[in-house]
C-alpha cells in the first residue's frame, strides 16, 4: 500500500508574507474558505506574528477577528507560528508577556502553535509553547535549516533532542527559510533527525527562492519526512514555498498517496488567480538555481525589502557587494540563523559595512543586542576583533550586562480594566494610535468575487480569461452573452 | 589556481529550436555574430537538420547562404554543425555516396567541427560519416545521448565512447541531454566514468531546462572534470531550451572556476534578442520546475508542444496524461530508443493512436515497423517479443521484413540536375521540387543587419526604448534619422 504524504498548506500565512508582503486581507480570504475546507489540507497554517502586525499597521483589521472569522468556516486544524520570546515585537518580551501570547493563541480557536528561535536558543521558546499546550494546543517547533559550517546534522541530532526533553513537542518541522536544502543533504539530515525523534511526525517546510524545492521534498520524505508545507499557486513559488499542484502531482507520480482535493485546489488557485489580477499583485514564477545564495541566505521578503530600500536611495548597483557583505556578516557574527529577526539585522548592518566603506563604523542598536546576547545564546561566538567594534562603535545607552526584563501582565491589565486579553495585548504591543485606528474599523466582510466586481473590471478579467471563451449573465429576465471575438 | 571551462554557444542552433520553432531568420542573426565572435566561445553551433527545414520550408531562407554569411563574420570563434544518423535530412537511412556528399557540403559551406549523433548509438550510422569528415579536416565531435533507462547504464556509455574513439578518433566527445533528465547525482558518476575512457579528450555536457536541473548538474559536471558547457542568450534560452548563459556564467564563476566570456558582448547580444522577440511576438524563455513525469516519458519539449498541439487540434486535450504514460509503456516495448529525433517523434505518435483507438498498436505507423525492423540501425535492447508481432503484422505489407541497401544516389542526383552546384542538388534531393523552386525564386534577400518591421511597429519600440537610442535610414539622396526626444528639446 502507498504511503500517505500529508500537506499542509501555508498560503494564507507563508505565500502572500513571501510575495505579497503580507498583504492579503481576510477579506480576500474569506471567497475561498469554502474551497479550503474542501481541498482536505492536513493542517492549514494560517497566520504568525507578521500577520497581526500587517493586520494592525497596514491592512486595518482585527487579526483575532481574521482567526474567528475563518474559524467559522474552515473546520481543518489551523497553525500558528510564535516568533522567539518576541511575541508581536522585533525586541526580547517578558515571560509573563509570552506566556499569555501562547495561551491567547491556544484559546483562539487554533489547534497547532509552533514555536521558532533563529539561535536555537529554546530558553526564546519553551516557556509560551509550555503555556499553550497547558491550554490545549498540539505544539511543534521548528528546527530552521541553515548552510554553515555550525549547522551541522549532529547539531540538528542534538537540538532536536533538546526540544523532546524540555518541552514534549508533538512535532518537528525542518524550516528552510533560505530554500537551502539540497536533496543531497535531505538524504543524510532526514534520517539522522528520523532516527533520533522515533515515530514522532516530521515536516519539512522549504521556499522556491533557488528552485531546489521539488527534488528535495521528493528525497526528504523517501527518508521519511511525514509531511510537507506548499501553498496554492499563484500564491506560490518565487520566494514562496512551492505550489501545491507540482508537489502533489510530484508525489503522485513517485507512488505516493495524497489526500488532497485537486478540484478545491483549483477553485482556490482560481479564487486567487482573479484577486491577483484585479489587484495587481504580483504571483509565484519559478526560480533558477544561483549559488551565490548560499552565501548570503537572506529570505524573499528581506531580499525584496532590501533591493527596494536600496534603490529608494538610488544606490540599487551596490546590492551585489551588499549581499557578498551579508555574507560576512554572517560568519563574523557566529552564523545566526537567517529568519526574522536577524535577517533583517544582518542585511542593515551589511549594507551599512558595504555604503560606509569601513566595516562596522555604524552599528544598529539590534547588532549590539545580538553580540551582547540580548537576543540569546549564539551557537558559536562573535569574531572576537569584531565583537570589540561593535561593542564601541555602537549605542552607549546599550548596557553590557543584560537588564532582566519586569513583568508586564499585570501592569497591562491595571491599565486596560474593562478590556479583554486579546485586546490588551494589541495594545500591549503596537503604538496606541495604530491600536485605536484599526480597532475602530468595520468588522471584516468577503470581498466580492470577481463576477460581482464592477462591470468595466469584468471585462478587463474577461480580455485576459484563457479558459471558455464566453461568458453568460442572467438577472431576472435580462441575459447578456459575451463570446471573444 | 581555478580551473579553467569553456562556453560554446547554441542560441542559434537549439536556443530558437526549442523555444521559437527554429524560425529565427538570417537576418536576425547577422547582426550579432561578430558580437559572438568576440564574446570568447568555443565554437557557435548553427545549423542541425531542423534548420534546413525552416529555413527551406517556413523562412525562405537560404541555407547555405546561412552558413556562410555566418562563417565570413567569424574571424576566431570556430563555427559547429552536425549530421544525424545516415539521414542527412530525412527520417530514414540514405546511400553512403549521399551523405559523403553531405558532409563535404557542409564543410565547404564553413562548418569547422561536425558533430554527429544517432538516437541508438549505432556508431555504422555515424562512423564513416565523421571519419570522411575528419579526413577532410574537419574538428570531429560525437554526441552520447543521454538517457535515463535500465539500458543507459554509466558502463554502456564508456563502452560507446570507447568504440567512438577507437572507430572515428574522434577530437571531442559531447553529453547531449536532450531531454534535460540528467541529475547532478548521476553527473557525479557518469561524467568522472566517461573523463577516465576518453583520456586527454575534452568533454562537454549539453543539457535542456525542461525540468530545472542544469545549473546543479553542470556544476557536478564542472567538479567532476568536465571541460565544456553547452548554453543559450537569456532570452532565447531555459524553458525547453539549453540553460542561460548569464545564468551559468554567474554560477560557474561563483564556484570559482575561470571563463573567457565577455559579459559586455552578452548583454549586447542579448538585447539584440530581446528586440527580436519583441518584433517577431516570439516568446522568451522561463526557468522550469521539477516534473518527475518527464523521466517516465523523457519527450523532449520541441515534441510535446507538437504533440500538446495536435491533441488541441484534434479535442482530445484531455487524453495528454494517458498518452504520455503511454509514451513511457512503448519507450519500454521498443528497447528504449532514446526520445530523440525521430525516435521521440515515433514513439509519441505511436502513444497517441494507441490511446486513441484503444486496441495498443491496432494501428501501426511505418515508423515504428521501420524501427522494429532495424531499418534506423541495431537496437540497444530488443523489441518486446509481445508488441514486435503486432507491430510486423499490422504495419505496412509494403516494409520488407530485412532493411534493403539502399542504392547509389550520387551519380543520378548530379545526370538529373547537370546545371546546378551540389548544395541545390542536395536541396532538391530532400525537399520537394516546388518547395526548393520558391525558395530559389524569392528575391534576394538585402541581408546584413535588417529585419523587415513595420515602421508604425519600429516607431513604437524606439519610443519604448526597446531597440537602441537611434535608427538610422538612408536610401538613395534621403536620410531619415530617428531618436528620442531629450529633456529640453523643442516639442
Amino acid at each position: 500500500m502507498a504511503r500517505i504524504i500529508r500537506i499542509v498548506d501555508t498560503t494564507l500565512r507563508d505565500g502572500h508574507q513571501c510575495l505579497w508582503a503580507t498583504r492579503m486581507p481576510t477579506a480576500m480570504m474569506l471567497p475561498a474558505a469554502d474551497a479550503f475546507e474542501q481541498a482536505n489540507f492536513w493542517v492549514v497554517e494560517m497566520i504568525g506574528a507578521v500577520q497581526f502586525d500587517a493586520c494592525m499597521r497596514f491592512i486595518g483589521e482585527n487579526p483575532w477577528h481574521r482567526i474567528r472569522e475563518l474559524r467559522r468556516r474552515i473546520s481543518t486544524p489551523f497553525q500558528v507560528i510564535m516568533r522567539s520570546n518576541c511575541a508581536l515585537n522585533f525586541d526580547r518580551q517578558p515571560v509573563d508577556i509570552n506566556e499569555l501570547w501562547g495561551e491567547l493563541l491556544a484559546k483562539s480557536g487554533i489547534e497547532r502553535v509552533y514555536a521558532f528561535d533563529g539561535l536555537h536558543d529554546y530558553d526564546n521558546t519553551i516557556p509560551q509553547l509550555l503555556s499553550a499546550k497547558a491550554h490545549g494546543a498540539h505544539i511543534g517547533h521548528w528546527l530552521l535549516y541553515s548552510v554553515s559550517p555550525v549547522h551541522t546534522d549532529e547539531l540538528y541530532v542534538q537540538k532536536a533532542r533538546e526540544i523532546i526533553d524540555r518541552a514534549g513537542v508533538d512535532e518537528l518541522i525542518i524550516e528552510d527559510a533560505s530554500g537551502v536544502l539540497t536533496p543531497e543533504r535531505a538524504a543524510t539530515l532526514v534520517p539522522a533527525l528520523k532516527k533520533e525523534i522515533g515515530d514522532m511526525p516530521l515536516g519539512l517546510h522549504m521556499h522556491s527562492l533557488v528552485g531546489l524545492p521539488q527534488r528535495t521534498y521528493l528525497e526528504a520524505v523517501k527518508h521519511g519526512v511525514d509531511n510537507l508545507y506548499c501553498c496554492v499557486w499563484p500564491v506560490a513559488d518565487g520566494n514562496a514555498p512551492p505550489a501545491v499542484q507540482t508537489t502533489v502531482r510530484n508525489l503522485r507520480y513517485a507512488g505516493y498517496e495524497v489526500t488532497v482535493n485537486d478540484q478545491a485546489v483549483d477553485e482556490i488557485s482560481r479564487h486567487f488567480e482573479e484577486q491577483a489580477f484585479l489587484h495587481d499583485k504580483p504571483i509565484g514564477e519559478v526560480q533558477d538555481f544561483d549559488l551565490a545564495h548560499f552565501d548570503h541566505q537572506i529570505p524573499g521578503g528581506v531580499l525584496s525589502n532590501l533591493g527596494s530600500q536600496l534603490r529608494e536611495v538610488g544606490l540599487e548597483h551596490k546590492l551585489p557587494q551588499v549581499l557578498e557583505e551579508c555574507g560576512r556578516v554572517r560568519e563574523d557574527l557566529g552564523w545566526p540563523i537567517q529568519v526574522t529577526p536577524f535577517a533583517q539585522f544582518l542585511a542593515v548592518q551589511g549594507t551599512f559595512n558595504a555604503i560606509h566603506g569601513e566595516r562596522y563604523s555604524v552599528v544598529p542598536d539590534e547588532i549590539k543586542k545580538y553580540a551582547l546576547g540580548y537576543f540569546g545564546k549564539h551557537l558559536s561566538p562573535v569574531d572576537p576583533n569584531v565583537m570589540d567594534r561593535i561593542v564601541e562603535s555602537g549605542s552607549k545607552t546599550i548596557s553590557v550586562e543584560i537588564p532582566e526584563l519586569e513583568p508586564a501582565v499585570d501592569r497591562l491589565r491595571k491599565r486596560y480594566p474593562d478590556l479583554s486579553d486579546e485586546e490588551r495585548f494589541l495594545r500591549y504591543s503596537f503604538p496606541e494610535e495604530i491600536a485605536e485606528t484599526t480597532l475602530a474599523n468595520p468588522p471584516i466582510a468577503p470581498l466580492p468575487p470577481i463576477l460581482t466586481s464592477s462591470f468595466v473590471e469584468l471585462l478587463k478579467s474577461l480580455r485576459n480569461i484563457e479558459r471558455g471563451n464566453q461568458v453568460f449573465i442572467q438577472q431576472g429576465d435580462v441575459e447578456i452573452t459575451m463570446e471573444a471575438l | 589556481m581555478s580551473r579553467r571551462l569553456k562556453l560554446y554557444d547554441t542560441t542559434l542552433r537549439d536556443g530558437h529550436q526549442c523555444l521559437w520553432a527554429t524560425r529565427m531568420p538570417t537576418s536576425m542573426m547577422l547582426p550579432i555574430i561578430g558580437t559572438l565572435d568576440r564574446a570568447g566561445f568555443g565554437a557557435i553551433e548553427l545549423m542541425g537538420n531542423v534548420h534546413f527545414d525552416a529555413c527551406v520550408r517556413y523562412l525562405r531562407d537560404d541555407p547555405f547562404e546561412r552558413m556562410r554569411e555566418v562563417k565570413k563574420r567569424l574571424l576566431r570563434t570556430p563555427m559547429q554543425g552536425f549530421i544525424r544518423s545516415a539521414c542527412v535530412l530525412g527520417f530514414d537511412i540514405k546511400p553512403a555516396d549521399i551523405n559523403r556528399l553531405w558532409v563535404e557540403v557542409l564543410l565547404r559551406n564553413g562548418t569547422d567541427r561536425l558533430l554527429a549523433f544517432d538516437g541508438l548509438h549505432d556508431l555504422d550510422n555515424t562512423v564513416p560519416y565523421l571519419k570522411y569528415a575528419k579526413e577532410l579536416g574537419a574538428y570531429t565531435v560525437h554526441w552520447l545521448i543521454f538517457s535515463d533507462s535500465p539500458v543507459h547504464t554509466d558502463e554502456l556509455y564508456v563502452a560507446k565512447a570507447l568504440e567512438i574513439i577507437e572507430r572515428a578518433d574522434v577530437d571531442e566527445i559531447v553529453i547531449q541531454d536532450t531531454s534535460g533528465i540528467l541529475t547532478p547525482e548521476r553527473a557525479a558518476t557518469l561524467v568522472p566514468a566517461l573523463k577516465t575512457a576518453v583520456g586527454d579528450r575534452p568533454l562537454g555536457l549539453h543539457s535542456h531546462c525542461l525540468v530545472g536541473l542544469p545549473h546543479r548538474t553542470y556544476l557536478e559536471a564542472a567538479k567532476h572534470g568536465i571541460d565544456g558547457l553547452y548554453t543559450c542568450i537569456s532570452p532565447v534560452a531555459d524553458g525547453n531550451a539549453p540553460p542561460s548563459l548569464q545564468a551559468t556564467a554567474r554560477n560557474l564563476r561563483y564556484a570559482g572556476y575561470e571563463l573567457e566570456i565577455d559579459d559586455d558582448s552578452i548583454d549586447a547580444i542579448s538585447r539584440h534578442l530581446e528586440a527580436g522577440v519583441t518584433l517577431l511576438g516570439k516568446p522568451v524563455g522561463m526557468p522550469q520546475d521539477f516534473d518527475l513525469g518527464q523521466f517516465d516519458h523523457q519527450i523532449p519539449g520541441g515534441v510535446m508542444s507538437n504533440l500538446i498541439a495536435n491533441l488541441e487540434q484534434a479535442g482530445m486535450a484531455d487524453q495528454l496524461p494517458a498518452v504520455l504514460e503511454e509514451c513511457g509503456r512503448v519507450r519500454a516495448e521498443l528497447g528504449w530508443p532514446i526520445m530523440v529525433t525521430p525516435f521521440s517523434q515515433h514513439v509519441a505518435v505511436q502513444a497517441a493512436l494507441n490511446v486513441i483507438h484503444g486496441e495498443r498498436y491496432g494501428v501501426v505507423i511505418d515508423e515504428v515497423k521501420l524501427y522494429a525492423l532495424g531499418y534506423f540501425g541495431n537496437l540497444v535492447a530488443p523489441v518486446n517479443p509481445n508488441v514486435l508481432d503486432p507491430i510486423v503484422e499490422r504495419g505496412s505489407k509494403a516494409i520488407a521484413l530485412d532493411p534493403p541497401e539502399p542504392e547509389p544516389a550520387v551519380a543520378r542526383l548530379r545526370k538529373r540536375y547537370p546545371d546546378m552546384n551540389d548544395e541545390e542538388r542536395m536541396l532538391r534531393y530532400s525537399f520537394p521540387e516546388d518547395i526548393v523552386d520558391d525558395l530559389y525564386a524569392c528575391p534576394g534577400k538585402d541581408l546584413p543587419g535588417t529585419m523587415t518591421v513595420p515602421f508604425l511597429h519600429m516607431l513604437e519600440m524606439l519610443r519604448e526604448g526597446n531597440i537602441g537610442t537611434r535608427i538610422a535610414v538612408g536610401g538613395g539622396n534621403v536620410d531619415v534619422e530617428l531618436q528620442p526626444r531629450q529633456a529640453g528639446d523643442a516639442v
